[in-house]
């Protein structure tokens, strides 16, 4: 089939990318990530809003769970409130958290989507103030970590969460300033 | 730096512990400050009043207003909201639209608001969860406080509401989300760091008083 003929570098329509990292109790894949940004941009700024964004999701490593946008560049924070604005997928709280804009890919790729530390899993069972936890997972220091406790379990099937979120510093016994004085 | 005055913590109705959200708002850019009904060491603590009559608001307000650093009021009710933002010892008046079919923000409240100081409070959340039409009114709610600001001049305040780790958002986040509303850039800043810091700073004023007006002279 013929292919359209690439338009002049002057008449192409410039573009922002939007590197974005997905934070969420799960694993995500690449169709769910892209349909919620489609409908957060289309219930947030409608048919002719998106239209006039471009606003598309080029890629999405599901290992890493971060990605990026593409879309024009006079759109940006646009794009940045539609992903905002993505509160849940299948009933799970998420955040699609963006981490920057660039105008080629190439920096996108080395400014923002290279060198990640990657989530270390675990099934062991800690103690925080006195309650029973399972720790399911550690990144950066940040710990996910899923109550035994009936009445917090219940806390988070209400904030349609999995894990609480905890320090790894406070789970070895260091006592952060701020938690040292209160129970949960 | 947005500093977010109403985050809450696992000690109040949120999933995450104060030190992980510290971690994570420090991540983003984002001064944190808990509004958990408790005093944290090392965090600006602060509280959100619940109250269903104006007897019960104005006692709560008594009871507490030493012990934190801050001081908000959830309304809604057209009393609690009409009470809250002419008593100078409540901080923010927040979300007054909340059950409400119009802002909850009328022309009595807007004067007293710009009178007494009292900012009034939006809230992310609101317009994060919502969905349909429920959002469409938040949206709108949003738009008529910051019209009636910009008419009186009383301080519009945002805070993010977060009640777990996924509802933080960063200043530039938080930015985009304020101008779907119709906010100005400068509008926007203003309701996330400087109303915020202003907040705070007031209460450190305040405490250095020995009575109403008389401090020890500084320098």
């Amino acid at each position: 089939m013929l292919r359209a003929k690439p338009l002049p570098a002057s008449l192409r329509p410039r573009k922002r990318y939007i590197a974005f990292r997905a934070e969420s109790d799960r694993r995500l894949t690449k169709r769910e990530v892209g349909s919620a940004i489609a409908a957060s941009a289309l219930s947030l700024f409608g048919e002719t809003g998106v239209s006039e964004m471009n606003l598309r999701l080029l890629e999405f490593r599901e290992d890493e769970q971060r990605g990026f946008v593409v879309c024009a560049h006079t759109q940006v924070l646009r794009a940045v409130a539609a992903m905002s604005a993505v509160s849940e997928i299948a009933g799970e709280r998420v955040h699609l958290r963006p981490l920057g804009v660039s105008g080629t890919v190439r920096a996108l790729r080395r400014k923002f989507l290279s060198g990640e530390a990657a989530l270390i899993s675990s099934e062991k069972r800690v103690k925080l103030e006195g309650k029973d936890f399972i720790l399911r997972g550690t990144i950066s220091g940040l710990c996910y970590a899923e109550p035994v406790d009936e009445v917090l379990r219940e806390r988070l099937r209400i904030l349609k969460l999995r894990f609480v979120g905890v320090l790894d510093k406070e789970l070895r016994g260091e006592e952060d300033a701020a938690d040292a004085k209160h129970g949960l | 730096m947005f500093t977010d005055l109403h985050v809450h913590s696992l000690h109040s109705s949120g999933a995450d512990t104060p030190a992980f959200l510290r971690r994570l708002a420090r991540s983003l850019g984002v001064e944190l400050c808990l509004c958990d009904g408790v005093v944290h060491e090392g965090i600006a603590s602060g509280m959100e009043v619940h109250a269903t009559t104006k007897r019960e608001l104005l006692s709560e307000l008594r009871r507490n207003w030493r012990r934190f650093d801050y001081l908000l009021v959830h309304g809604g009710n057209m009393e609690i909201n009409r009470c809250a933002v002419r008593d100078s010892r409540v901080d923010a008046l927040l979300h007054p639209y909340a059950g409400r079919r119009d802002c909850g923000v009328d022309t009595v409240v807007a004067r007293a608001a710009a009178e007494s100081g009292v900012a009034v409070g939006v809230e992310l959340e609101d317009l994060i969860l919502a969905r349909g039409m429920e959002r469409v009114r938040v949206l709108a709610h949003f738009r008529e406080i910051l019209r009636l600001s910009r008419k009186y001049g009383f301080r519009v305040l945002a805070t993010s509401g977060a009640r777990c780790r996924y509802s933080l958002r960063s200043l530039r986040e938080a930015e985009a989300l304020l101008a779907c509303c119709g906010f100005e850039r400068e509008e926007a800043l203003r309701a996330l760091t400087q109303v915020p810091r202003e907040i705070l700073e007031r209460k450190v004023r305040l405490r250095r008083e020995l009575s109403r007006g008389v401090r020890f002279a500084e320098g």
